[in-house]
């Protein structure tokens, strides 16, 4: 009798518990908000799935969006009709020579004629199967918002543009106002305005939607990171949080456009010298310093030689600076001993060369900068207030902020702060990360699990972004140890299956993907070089590579951490197959500053595991300098380097780079196993984001709905 | 001869003794030897090699090939439960006795010796504060990455709290009448502290145990991850359990099937020192022997 | 009585000092350098030697202990490596959510203990008996990260009661402040009620058996008098002292509750600051975290003392 109500309550109670787990698991099907296929990762795709559910466009039968077709002014008129709920308009008469009463069209043309919205030519037509012009568009969206008025108090652009020249006097005021923060519904296209040119759809249903969801100044965005920054001090750190929201407080002499190239940003102009050896920067006059005040150039001399001293690019800059002096308040030169690309060091995204107040370089030296407001002052569009730890990063816009008047190109250009505070709140859970963001905590979260993809998309109030992240990679010690022989290095390459090691680690295949590659797809660097070597999966080679190296089973240290479990995953599923070839893999774990202090001695470790982010330019690239840990000396890797920092043509430089990554391959003095991409998710309510060249996000340009 | 007043309260109690007496023992035995030699014997039950990694596979739900499915390397969870339990019942089983024995031992003398209580009593005060994580990596730096060093740390961290508690019910026991009348007929201490108050204080100990147990086997997989003990790629069930955590949502059988094997043999556990405590309470020895 | 609690809290300075002692010792065998973790993987060796110099990291390691030492006569516990902050100014204010956490999961964890093992202990044998204990064995054999996870999903996303995450400090406003800690302290407090729930239950039963108990029943005292007045008040003893216990569980316990819900309290910051070999701060929470300890069982044992008038101190 009670053995069998003891049993009972067991059972009753795994009952209980299987529903509760496998119900955490499960989800309710939602509507959800990914509609077009061809849309996924577009810059619009937000506001064309908005305007689509609003009924306003449609994709075509075919399921697509084609978001970079051409619009046909009958299209657009369709479009303006529904925005505004005009009712059709069918005169018995056409207005237009080309607009027959019995075209599809005509209702909606003469509508949106009758509302003043599209008037035709001066010849009397329409045109109605005509593309429209990005000028058009500006126009048309800006008579939408009933901006006539305002318009034509404009006589000269307030912007700028590399073809501003190029806008037709008839459009220029609503261009103008279309690139204000206040309007937004213009966007550029790396840098240039294209009036001539044909809008894309994406581009119609972006102005349609912003032109009647206007931005909102205000609020406190919620963003959820990983874990607390170490520093805030961007020329020395490496590590993502700092770095990102770094380069919220702090700004650079240079920064990227949409292409990933270096362009301006404190500096006004610059012009180098025939001999590439010599580099004067003119920079921006009144730029305002947190604590108010103005920038010069011994800020920016103190700034840049703080970064020469205490970073790898800097110093690898550095080593090649002859004098780096201001020539007068707002002029500063560098004169070299060989040509190097100086932009492009400026750029980077990666101890960032940022512009700290002399007082603060003077006050602290070498030492990293404290989280105090008193110590971290910079130039950019937010003001760094506190640091409470693990509790959250508050910045707020900085009212003084001086931007720049060219459109908006990538990190470069204007920068628009909207929202009042920015509110960093540290999360350290994945999954409540995600949770948060999903119950309206965080407005935008990074670092979310892959495998949460299929069930976010779904949701119709949230919004993914794949990002490209980084390579994970191994590094072998070439030092001390096993792995000073090539031999021994390109055995375990043979081994490798490095798709079975992506997809163990990472899942999902649209988070990682496979190349040798080492700069990333969109820059133009990208080549395949070496792929003969990647990802062989050849034990058979891989044996007879070991034999020949005289391997006799000395057990492998290899180092990795539990910190970081993508890579150490990666680690167990390569270990199964090095194992099989004849490897003795001892996998050490430790945790994170353990490996970093171990990393250091070459009697300790024969492999470490870490990943590279993607950088803007090969030379920026550490697994293949003789400094990092690995120590990675070869002579013809550090001519090709050296050429490229000297070399400035881009083709030229494409061909040394082949050489290098073909020589890496061979060589072998680390792994890459494969791309890895980061999910970050953002409610649908915060309007503007983008993915930048750089695999970071940043809060300019972002608005909340209410 | 019994009260016809007791028969209201306390007579169901002496006829369901005898019941649960037998019956919690026989229950408590029987699971946790299940689930031992399950998990000793775990060769001939696995269905697959439990190292075996198949990203293809990763993260299926438990189907007739993956009874309990597979994790995020696509290892099938199943058949690491079964090894797990061999590392996992070491470790607790371990730390249980240890901390229990020099729990036991050190809250037995502390209660009894005023003097020692004193002294002992603040060494393990400071003890306690030690968390175990910096217990074991220290260990781990020291001696390296050895489960033994997993199960000295944890028994240190669970030693005081055994002891406390023993100590409390010597301290009640201490005065009682009975140890008093041993000590007027010249009973030595060793015999009242090993007669009257040890059987006493079984019920503490014992359910202490079973908390130590359920503890040590979360405990050890946390520690394992920051390279103390076991690598993690050993199954051990909070292992298992832990690489399951950030899939808690697309696959949560990887964490509910070894809990389950835990609750299981937490609740073999209990039933047995339940009927344990009972068959050795000296008050219901009499009540047997009617 | 009053002379042993001045020995008592004398004696928490000899304690103090053993614990700053062999914390020093094993923070200083663990590998690993709070300046490397700072500048990052990319720093070089001068970069990394200039700053240990700065931190004071390059001394030797006995005359480090002796200035920590020093400092500690002082009321000096250095300053945190990471954050700047001094020591003591670190701890207490992330004092506040560890504080109140612990407290709420406490009463949670007495209240489902002590009456679920009243129950057990009066309906022993029964199916509530079953429930009770079953439900015990279950709270103390899942994994704390478990239960959050689940409370968050049920009372955080499919019914929005309750934040999934954050703190909101008590100068907000009481209630925000409840809201937050909900679910924290039900996981904690649930897992932890198993314990008191079983000490209580078999406590419950000896003391029920005793004479006195027959005596009071054969008095004709009413059942519930009998229980309350009499059992329970017996009973307490083991029960203050796995209270007592439950305490230190809680702490340790709070390190992965806070984690999970992103509480910034003492629990986090002890294991970021052994994470990230922050010495002087790891040092002062080991010494803060020893007085509690010891405070604790003080009062638990003066406790002892008062609810049970047998017990005397040497």
């Amino acid at each position: 009798m009670h053995l069998k109500s003891k049993i009972k309550k067991i059972v009753l109670s795994v009952l209980i518990v299987i529903l509760i787990t496998l119900m955490a698991g499960g989800n309710a099907g939602v509507k959800g908000i990914f509609k077009f296929p061809d849309t996924v990762g577009h810059r619009f795709e937000l506001e064309i799935i908005k305007l689509s559910n609003k009924g306003i466009i449609e994709g075509y039968p075919d399921g697509t969006f084609r978001p970079d077709a051409m619009v046909k002014r009958s299209e657009i008129a369709t479009l303006l009709v529904k925005v505004k709920n005009l009712t059709l308009y069918k005169p018995s008469i056409s207005t237009f020579k080309d607009v027959a009463t019995n075209n599809w069209a005509y209702g909606y043309i003469m509508a949106i004629q009758k509302d003043g919205l599209m008037v035709g030519y001066p010849d009397g037509t329409f045109k109605p199967d005509g593309n429209v012009t990005r000028a058009e568009l500006a126009v048309v969206l800006g008579r939408l918002k009933g901006l006539e008025n305002e318009a034509s108090k404009i006589t000269s652009p307030t912007i700028t543009a590399y073809d501003i020249n190029k806008v037709p006097s008839w459009s220029m005021p609503y261009v103008d106002l279309g690139f204000q923060p206040q309007y937004n519904f213009l966007t550029g296209r790396a840098g240039y305005i294209a009036p001539q040119e044909n809008a894309t759809r994406g581009e119609v249903a972006y102005g349609l939607y912003v032109a009647t969801n206007p931005p909102k100044f205000g609020g406190t965005l919620k963003v959820a990171v990983l874990t607390n920054p170490v520093t805030l001090d961007t020329q020395i750190t490496t590590a993502t949080i700092p770095s990102t929201f770094g380069m919220h407080i702090f700004e650079t002499l240079f920064t990227y456009d949409e292409n990933g190239e270096p362009i301006p940003l404190l500096v006004d102009s610059y012009n180098v010298s025939n001999d590439a050896k010599t580099y004067t920067f003119k920079l921006r006059k009144g730029i305002k310093f947190h604590n108010g005040k103005e920038m010069t150039a011994d800020d920016v001399v103190a700034s840049i030689s703080r970064w020469g001293r205490l970073s790898t690019n800097g110093k690898g800059l550095f080593s090649e600076v002859e004098s780096w002096t201001a020539l007068d308040n707002y002029t500063t030169q560098m004169i070299l001993k060989n040509p190097i690309n100086v932009p492009a060091y400026l750029a980077s995204d990666l101890m960032v060369a940022s512009i700290y107040p002399k007082e603060v370089i003077d006050k602290v030296g070498d030492t990293p900068l404290k989280f105090t407001p008193e110590e971290i002052i910079g130039t950019g569009p937010y003001k760094f207030i506190e640091f409470v730890s693990d509790v959250h990063i508050k910045l707020i816009r900085f009212e003084d902020y001086s931007t720049r008047n060219d459109i908006s190109n990538g990190l470069g250009g204007r920068r628009t702060v909207y929202p009042d505070v920015l509110l960093i709140d540290i999360v350290p859970d994945r999954t409540v990360r995600a949770l948060g963001v999903i119950t309206n905590l965080y407005d935008f979260a990074e670092d979310i699990s892959s495998d949460l993809y299929g069930k976010l998309r779904i949701d119709p109030n949230i919004m993914t972004s794949t990002v490209l992240k980084a390579w994970d990679s191994s590094i072998f010690n070439k030092k001390q140890g096993v792995f000073t022989s090539q031999k021994m290095r390109q055995a375990f390459l043979a081994a490798l299956d490095m798709e079975a090691c992506m997809k163990g680690a990472f899942g999902n295949p649209d988070f990682w993907d496979l190349g040798p590659h080492l700069m990333g797809k969109s820059t133009p660097y990208y080549t395949d070089a070496g792929k003969e070597w990647y990802n062989q999966k050849n034990i058979e080679r891989a044996k007879s590579l070991l034999a020949e190296a005289g391997y006799k089973g000395e057990p492998i240290r290899w180092l990795v951490s539990s910190d970081y479990p993508d890579r150490y995953n990666i680690a167990l599923i390569a270990k199964d197959q090095l194992e099989k070839a004849g490897f003795v893999i001892v996998l050490k774990v430790v945790d994170w500053p353990t490996l970093l202090k171990t990393r250091n001695d070459p009697t300790l470790w024969d492999i470490f595991d870490t990943d590279f982010r993607y950088f803007s330019d090969p030379v920026f690239i550490l697994a293949i300098g003789p400094s990092y840990p690995g120590w990675y000396v070869s002579p013809t890797m550090a001519q090709y380097l050296s050429q490229m920092r000297s070399e400035t043509d881009i083709e030229t430089r494409k061909i040394i780079w082949e050489k290098a990554q073909t020589l890496f391959w061979e060589d072998v003095p680390a792994i890459k196993y494969g791309d890895s991409m980061i999910l970050y998710i953002f409610r649908t309510t915060l309007e503007g984001y983008r993915k930048y060249s750089i695999s970071y996000y940043f809060f300019f340009n972002m608005w909340k709905e209410s | 001869m019994v009260d016809t007043e007791e028969k209201n309260f306390f007579s169901r109690f002496k006829g369901l003794k005898l019941v649960f007496k037998y019956r919690s023992i026989t229950i408590g035995l029987a699971l946790v030897t299940f689930l031992l030699l399950v998990s000793l014997l775990a060769p001939a039950f696995s269905t697959h090699n439990p190292m075996y990694k198949d990203p293809n596979i990763r993260l299926s739900p438990p189907s007739r090939e993956y009874f309990f499915g597979t994790d995020n390397l696509g290892q099938d969870v199943y058949s690491r439960t079964l090894y797990g339990g061999r590392l996992s019942f070491l470790t607790g089983f371990s730390v249980m006795f240890i901390s229990g024995f020099f729990g036991t031992l050190l809250g037995l003398i502390a209660g009894y010796y005023r003097r020692l209580d004193f002294v002992i009593m603040r060494v393990l005060d400071g003890f306690m504060a030690f968390p175990s994580i910096l217990l074991a990596i220290a260990l781990t730096a020291v001696l390296g990455g050895r489960l033994s060093n997993v199960i000295i740390a944890l028994s240190i961290v669970y030693t005081p709290s055994s002891a406390r508690v023993i100590r409390s019910v010597v301290l009640i026991i201490r005065e009682t009448e009975y140890v008093e009348a041993s000590k007027s007929i010249g009973a030595s201490s060793l015999r009242i502290i090993f007669c009257h108050i040890l059987p006493n204080s079984f019920a503490p100990i014992i359910v202490q145990g079973s908390y130590v147990f359920a503890r040590a086997v979360i405990l050890e997989a946390a520690l394992s991850f920051l390279g103390a003990g076991v690598p993690p790629w050993i199954p051990t069930w909070g292992g298992i359990m832990s690489s399951g955590r950030p899939y808690m949502m697309v696959a949560p059988w990887i964490i509910f099937f070894p809990g389950i094997v835990v609750i299981l043999a937490v609740f073999g556990l209990n039933f047995f020192g339940d009927g344990l405590r009972d068959f050795s309470d000296p008050r219901l020895r009499g009540v047997r022997g009617m | 009585m009053r002379q042993y609690l001045i020995k008592r809290i004398l004696a928490l300075v000899p304690v103090l000092l053993i614990v700053g002692f062999v914390g020093f010792l094993l923070l200083n065998l663990i590998p690993g350098d709070p300046a490397l973790v700072i500048l990052g993987p990319e720093a070089t060796l001068d970069q990394v030697n200039k700053l240990r110099a700065e931190l004071g990291l390059n001394l030797p390691i006995y005359l480090r202990l002796i200035y920590w030492y020093a400092r500690l006569f002082r009321g000096d516990l250095g300053y945190s490596i990471f954050s700047s902050l001094p020591v003591l100014q670190a701890i207490f204010e992330r004092l506040q959510p560890t504080l109140l956490l612990t407290i709420f999961s406490l009463i949670i964890a007495s209240a489902i203990g002590i009456t679920s093992g009243i129950v057990a202990a009066l309906k022993r044998g029964t199916w509530i008996d079953q429930i009770a204990t079953s439900l015990s064995i279950f709270g103390l054999s899942i994994p704390s990260f478990w239960l959050s996870l689940i409370l968050i999903i049920m009372f955080g996303v499919w019914v929005r009661w309750f934040p999934v995450a954050g703190y909101e400090p008590l100068k907000n406003g009481f209630l925000k402040t409840l809201r937050t800690l909900a679910l924290p302290s039900l996981t904690l407090g649930f897992v932890n009620s198993a314990f008191i729930s079983r000490v209580t239950r078999s406590s419950m039963l000896e003391v029920m058996s005793q004479d006195y108990i027959k005596v009071a029943r054969a008095k004709g005292l009413s059942y519930r008098k009998v229980i309350l007045k009499h059992a329970l008040r017996n009973a307490i003893l083991p029960i203050i002292t796995v209270m007592g216990l439950t305490l230190g569980n809680l702490v340790s316990g709070a390190v992965v509750v806070e984690t999970i819900f992103a509480l910034p309290g003492i629990g986090q910051l002890a294991l970021s600051s052994i994470l990230r070999r922050d010495y002087p701060l790891t040092q002062g929470i080991l010494l803060f975290t020893a007085t509690v300890f010891v405070l604790v069982n003080l009062l638990v044992d003066i406790l002892y003392a008062f609810l049970d008038p047998r017990i005397k101190y040497g």
